[in-house]
């Protein structure tokens, strides 16, 4: 038997265990598409970056450990070029209420 | 049992009441494209509901990794074994290509949880749906088997003893789940006690604590495991959709009464939710309202597609699908539509496009839009999901939300995009 548990056989009977079946799909499609999204969103180039490389989010950052920290920027940048950054103006009507505040 | 009218199935079907609605209904859509699992919604909902003793394990907002995840592990992927157990190969849609009729994405052909149910003649009596009961392990934990260890980029052998843990492949999408606020709520069929109930002015789905005595048929017949069980009071709770919010009764929030939208609707960083009411004709229908944003999304563009239709319980809860993920795997969770969906919001139209804008832009509950219209300002070459390439078009346009008493609550005006130059070309100018 490997000495290592990462090298052990699954045991399907392990509640830990990671059991979950993939579906094939493709993570540079899944990279573009998030790059599009926050562009319609008004996202700068580096703020779309950053998302990449905080290991808190975790499907982007595993795109950027799939593909490499070069590559995938270069990759974000054009999209980028491609597809522009979406801009708006918003407003919204004031709180109510100023936030936070006190029970009267 | 009783025969009522399914909308999202294209059918009757069976339901252990007749068939009632409420005046309005509570609904949402998610937009699962932009979700990075922040899960500052959970959170908010969490800190707000369910912080107490007995309330542990219980998210009554999770987000989940599919296909890897679910809370409870594997809640959908066994209901599903199921129904096909019940009828094998028989859980088909008919598709429909006319959109216009009442049953947008064609007629589904197979079981509801209510209809396999009664061929399974389920025992005791009072199990009315095809459902159960998670164990205590599956609900363990929110992101088990979802996600993996974390932290810096480290390889193997950078520390002593350490190891590579083993990782998912890296595509995957987020599914946001709240209760659904069903039609034909399963956990409101098989309470024995009549405990659960739908509110005729919102069509909100709640537990009487008073009624409730902790049978926990609720839990087992959720198609969607959202009733949760609380063991330190003995009976079971669910999302309440932040009521007092929708009612315009936080007084803290609102003093003047402007409903707002729910806790985690209020705090997606993401701009991914939507939230609000449609009409109920008197006939039980969705009344035709195309200048309110969410039956624009849903009924009219249907670009928003409810999750497991073929559960039969008519959820409230709409997504927009995700648009990297492979179409077999979509349909089974979001129905035939899903084709249609994400070629609309690939190169979404300037109508499209300004509502899409309304998203979080406002804590209040929008209930009507408008779009003014302004020049051409761009235009954006977009990749279909089919490889193709085409050619969108912006406008100057502005999207207005009204609120409530039709007071202007958000407006958003679309500008002239910006372009990123690539390195190799940034001072060629």
């Amino acid at each position: 038997m490997p000495s290592h548990p990462k090298d052990r056989p699954a045991e399907p009977a392990d509640p830990f265990q990671m059991l979950a079946g993939g579906v094939e799909g493709d993570p540079l499609l899944m990279l573009d598409c998030v790059v599009e999204e926050y562009a319609r969103m008004g996202l700068e180039a580096d703020e779309i970056v950053a998302l990449f490389e905080d290991p808190q989010f975790l499907a982007t950052h595993g795109l950027r450990s799939l593909f490499g920290v070069e590559a995938t920027r270069e990759r974000v940048l054009s999209v980028l070029s491609r597809c522009g950054i979406l801009r708006v103006t918003a407003s919204a009507a004031p709180p109510t209420a100023p936030f936070p505040c006190k029970r009267s | 049992m009783p025969e009522v009218y399914n909308w999202q199935l294209g059918r009757m079907m069976s339901y252990p009441y007749e068939e009632h609605h409420p005046r309005r209904q509570f609904a949402f859509v998610f937009n699962i494209n932009r979700c990075i699992a922040c899960q500052t919604c959970s959170m908010a909902c969490k800190s707000t509901w369910t912080w107490s003793r007995g309330q542990e394990f219980m998210w009554w907002n999770n987000v989940e990794t599919k296909p890897y995840g679910g809370y409870p592990h594997g809640w959908d992927s066994k209901l599903l074994s199921m129904l096909e157990e019940v009828n094998p190969g028989g859980q088909k849609w008919t598709a429909q290509d006319d959109k216009d009729h009442d049953w947008p994405y064609g007629t589904f052909e197979g079981m509801t949880i209510f209809e396999a149910a009664e061929r399974r003649r389920l025992e005791p009596q009072s199990s009315r749906a095809l459902g159960y009961l998670p164990t205590e392990e599956e609900w363990r934990a929110p992101n088990m088997h979802e996600e993996v260890a974390h932290g810096p980029l480290q390889g193997k052998g950078d520390r002593p003893g350490s190891a590579q843990l083993p990782e998912h492949r890296v595509w995957y999408f987020y599914l946001q789940r709240i209760c659904n606020h069903c039609t034909y709520p399963g956990c409101l069929a098989a309470c024995p006690r009549n405990a659960i109930y739908k509110r005729p002015e919102d069509g909100v789905v709640l537990i009487d604590q008073s009624r409730c005595r902790g049978y926990r048929k609720c839990v087992e017949a959720c198609p969607y495991k959202k009733s949760m069980y609380r063991p330190t009071t003995r009976t079971s709770e669910k999302c309440i959709a932040c009521y007092p919010r929708l009612e315009g009764r936080d007084d803290v929030i609102t003093p003047d009464g402007t409903p707002v939208e729910t806790r985690c609707m209020s705090a997606c960083v993401g701009k991914i939710r939507m939230q609000g009411f449609v009409t109920i004709d008197d006939e039980g229908n969705w009344k035709a309202e195309p200048e309110n944003p969410l039956y624009y999304l849903i009924r009219e563009r249907q670009i928003a597609l409810p999750l497991y239709a073929q559960f039969g319980t008519e959820p409230n809860g709409f997504y927009i699908p995700p648009r990297w993920v492979p179409r077999p795997y979509l349909e089974q969770m979001f129905g035939p539509g899903v084709q249609h969906a994400i070629e609309q919001y690939a190169c979404p139209d300037r109508e499209l496009l300004a509502v899409l804008q309304l998203f979080r832009a406002t804590r209040n509950v929008i209930f009507r839009f408008e779009v003014d219209k302004g020049p051409k300002v761009a235009e954006v070459e977009v990749t279909m999901p089919d490889g193709t390439k085409k050619t969108q078009e912006i406008f100057n346009d502005t999207a207005r939300g009204f609120g409530a008493s039709g007071e202007l609550v958000a407006s958003v005006t679309i500008e002239e995009p910006t372009w990123v130059r690539p390195d190799e070309h940034l001072n060629s100018i």
